[in-house]
């Protein structure tokens, strides 16, 4: 198995600072992961609070609408490759919660 | 409480190809029309997804084809010998009117989006225009705009609202705020696509989850033909990033690669007459042979570790890679090119069949009403014009379909009256809706998705039989009684994602009866509808279309609509009535 170390940039619903949140999450060594599969786990295995762009996502990188910050970049979260270390930030300042902008 | 909101003449839900077509043809007619979309206003559903931005195609008759200038290699054909075709694909459970509809004005369809700004790419079969998917939504979409059409995306419609049997409105949650709205409206058209999510093994986006569906059947409509799936079926399956992804298929009609099961053997041979593996290899036929394969073939033990088979891709000689990517320029640039670098390493895809189109779904009359006055349906929510199998285009269905839903829909809401919200049903309502935030200790949502998906993909996929689908009946109950028992660990309405997923399981279970309940009744198997423990085509006794009805518990076996043509009586092996099927239509094909 491969551990990926994801760190993501949270904001809570009610406005106020945003926070640093640590996951390790871990796929078979031949997988291929995107950062959206990672989030995806984190949510079904351990974090059901975290929100990011899932409600009409086209998975496919053809809706644009998974954008995230990864590492720095602005990346669609389907199309990205998982890093094995990585920090996930919103992409826009417009944050509604956790890594959902509004558009 | 539910905020009530402004009143439209028309509300329409959803906002693929059908949604915005319906839109466009209520605002022509004068009403006052606002689309209330989950996604992105014209970057969602199917429709986006269609042939995988590499070539999706929109049907027409060969004779309009011609005079439109687009093609003349097929211009003796006409609507009639169109209309016997898509009957014949449909194995004769089409509604036989709704098909005639389809035939008619699929060139006018095509015409004006045309002059809307859609780009034809070329031409992919005889009857079939290449597009893109996301050209047609952005034509769709500036001709809304320009007729004043509004827009409200990124909301999640739950519930039809309705008051003395007439329907007058819709309820829905802005995501972002997690605000329960109540719409009031003169007529309501549902386009929320197919069903897609119910399995885990799909092809379609993640806002297609059967909410149309079982919320008309809720509130009274009928649901027809549930059974009638189609299965993708060289869907990605492994590895995991690409899962759902459908360019495995576009290369097997392109007729690039192979399929292999865990000994590196090819096998669809084992299952499929030489003359039917042909069909299944080589035409608009392989959606349904090809699953039928592959999954007997998975069934049988001989797949992939990961569960389903594999594709492969020889990368050499190199001259073949060159042809390639000459037929297909796409595959050089963006997340195709990511996935040919899985192929240069020597590697392949896991493949499986997933679902795919709904061929089934809300019943509707050729002016696309349903059931419940006040209530239309279009494009793939609705059911019934493509019968037990489709082969022609859904983006003609959406695009027919969704103009005589709206300027249905607008006449409807000119005739009626000012539309009333009743106030106790909300009450109720919202009761149901906001549960969970009140309880603890009880299932995830999630967890019960899991379920759900477990009891579809084993019983509900491209081969059936009766002990498995009264299991998974068995099974449904079970996930309904434990529905209302949801918690949450998330207490906050603010894009609140497990709140979303019991909303929509709310609605995904009662679809997964209906089609589960429809598999068990249909006992035969019939264009995409298999059952291994009914293995015959069954003319004699099961030209019917299987209708449920939720407000009297009501399931009934109505006659198919036989209007124009009737196939002959008797009783065949599946994969034998199939050989016939084709050398009619091939037949027909044989002209002066
Ligand atoms: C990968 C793929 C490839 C395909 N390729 C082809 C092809 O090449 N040719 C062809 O003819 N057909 C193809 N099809 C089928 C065809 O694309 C669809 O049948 C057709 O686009 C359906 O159009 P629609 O408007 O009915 O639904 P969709 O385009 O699926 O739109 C449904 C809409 O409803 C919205 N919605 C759903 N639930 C809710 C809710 N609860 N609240 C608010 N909004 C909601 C969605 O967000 C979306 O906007 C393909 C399908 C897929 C999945
Ligand atoms: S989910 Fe649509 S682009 Fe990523």
């Amino acid at each position: 198995m491969k551990d990926y170390h994801v760190t993501v940039r949270r904001s809570g619903p009610d406005g106020g600072e945003s926070y640093l949140q640590e996951y390790t999450v871990s796929f078979p060594e031949e997988e291929i992961v995107s950062v959206l599969n990672v989030l995806e786990t984190i949510y079904r295995e351990q974090d059901p609070t975290l929100a990011f762009f899932d409600h009409a996502a086209c998975r496919q990188a053809a809706c644009g609408k998974c954008m995230v910050k990864v590492d720095g970049a602005v990346k669609l979260a389907c199309k990205e490759p998982a890093h094995e270390t990585m920090l996930l930030e919103p992409y826009s300042s417009r944050v509604v919660r956790d890594l959902l902008c509004q558009s | 409480m539910i905020h009530t909101e402004t009143a439209y003449d028309v509300v329409v839900v959803g906002s693929g190809g059908g949604g915005l077509r319906a839109a466009i043809g209520a605002a022509q007619a004068g009403a006052r029309t606002l689309v209330v979309c989950r996604g992105k206003a014209n970057r969602s559903g199917a429709t986006l997804l269609a042939g995988a931005n590499i070539s999706a195609d929109i049907a027409c008759d060969g004779a309009t084809l011609s005079r439109l200038g687009i093609s003349h290699s097929n211009k003796d054909d006409t609507p009639d010998t169109w209309f016997r075709d898509v009957v014949r694909e449909g194995f004769y459970l089409n509604n036989q009117d709704l098909v005639r509809l389809f035939v008619d004005t699929a060139g006018d369809r095509l015409e004006e989006l045309l002059q809307w700004g859609l780009t034809v790419r070329g031409m992919e079969g005889e009857r079939e225009v290449s597009v893109f998917g996301s050209d047609i939504l952005d034509a769709l979409y500036g001709r809304a705009k320009t007729l004043g059409v509004e827009f409200l995306p990124d909301t999640l419609f739950t519930d039809l609202l309705q008051k003395d049997g007439q329907v007058t409105g819709v309820v829905c949650v802005d995501l972002a705020s997690g605000a329960l709205k109540a719409i009031p409206a003169g007529a309501v058209v549902l386009c929320t696509g197919g069903a897609h999510n119910l399995f885990s093994e799909n092809s379609g986006s993640t806002d297609l989850c059967g909410e149309g569906q079982a919320a008309a059947f809720r509130a009274g409509a009928e649901l027809v033909d549930m059974e009638m799936i189609s299965f993708c079926p060289t869907v990605t399956r492994f590895p995991t990033m690409y899962k759902g992804n459908i360019l495995p298929y576009i290369f097997i009609t392109t007729g690039y690669g192979s399929l292999l099961n865990k000994y590196g053997k090819t096998f669809t041979h084992r299952y499929l007459s030489p003359k039917v593996e042909q069909l299944a290899l080589d035409s608009e036929w392989n959606k349904m042979l090809l699953s039928y394969a592959i999954q007997s073939e998975i069934l049988s033990g001989r797949g992939a570790k990961d569960g389903g088979v594999y594709f492969s891709l020889p990368s050499h000689p190199a001259e073949i890679m060159e042809e390639l990517y000459r037929d297909l320029p796409p595959l050089t640039t963006g997340i195709y090119a990511d996935i040919m670098k899985i192929f240069a390493a020597g590697r392949s895809l896991t493949v499986q069949p997933a679902a795919h189109y709904f061929e089934g779904g809300i019943r509707v009359a050729p002016d696309m009403s349903t059931a419940l006055p006040g209530l239309f349906a279009a494009g793939e929510c609705a059911g019934g014009l493509f019968g037990a199998n489709r082969v022609s285009a859904a983006t003609t269905e959406m695009l027919v379909e969704g103009a005589a839903a709206g300027r249905s829909a607008a006449a409807f809401a000119q005739g009626a009256a000012a539309p009333v919200v009743d106030s106790a049903a909300l009450d109720q309502l919202e009761e149901e809706l906001l549960r969970p935030f009140g309880r603890t200790g009880g299932p995830a949502p999630h967890e019960l998705k899991r379920r759900l998906h477990e009891i579809t993909g084993s019983s509900l996929t491209v081969i059936r039989r009766e002990e498995e689908l009264k299991k998974a009946l068995a099974g449904l109950k079970e996930l309904e009684a434990q529905l209302p028992l949801v918690s949450f660990t998330d207490r906050n309405r603010t894009y609140n994602r497990q709140w979303r997923e019991y909303l929509e399981l709310r609605n995904m279970l009662p679809c997964a009866w209906a089609i589960t309940r429809s598999a068990l009744l249909r006992r035969e198997s019939r264009g995409v509808h298999v059952r291994s423990d009914c293995p015959q085509t069954d003319n004699s006794r099961c030209l019917y279309n299987i209708v449920l009805s939720h407000r009297g518990g009501v399931e009934t076996l109505v006659p198919a609509v036989l209007t124009h043509t009737k196939p002959r009586d008797g009783v065949w092996r599946y994969t034998e009535y199939i050989e016939q099927v084709v050398e009619e239509l091939d037949g027909e094909e044989v002209r002066p």
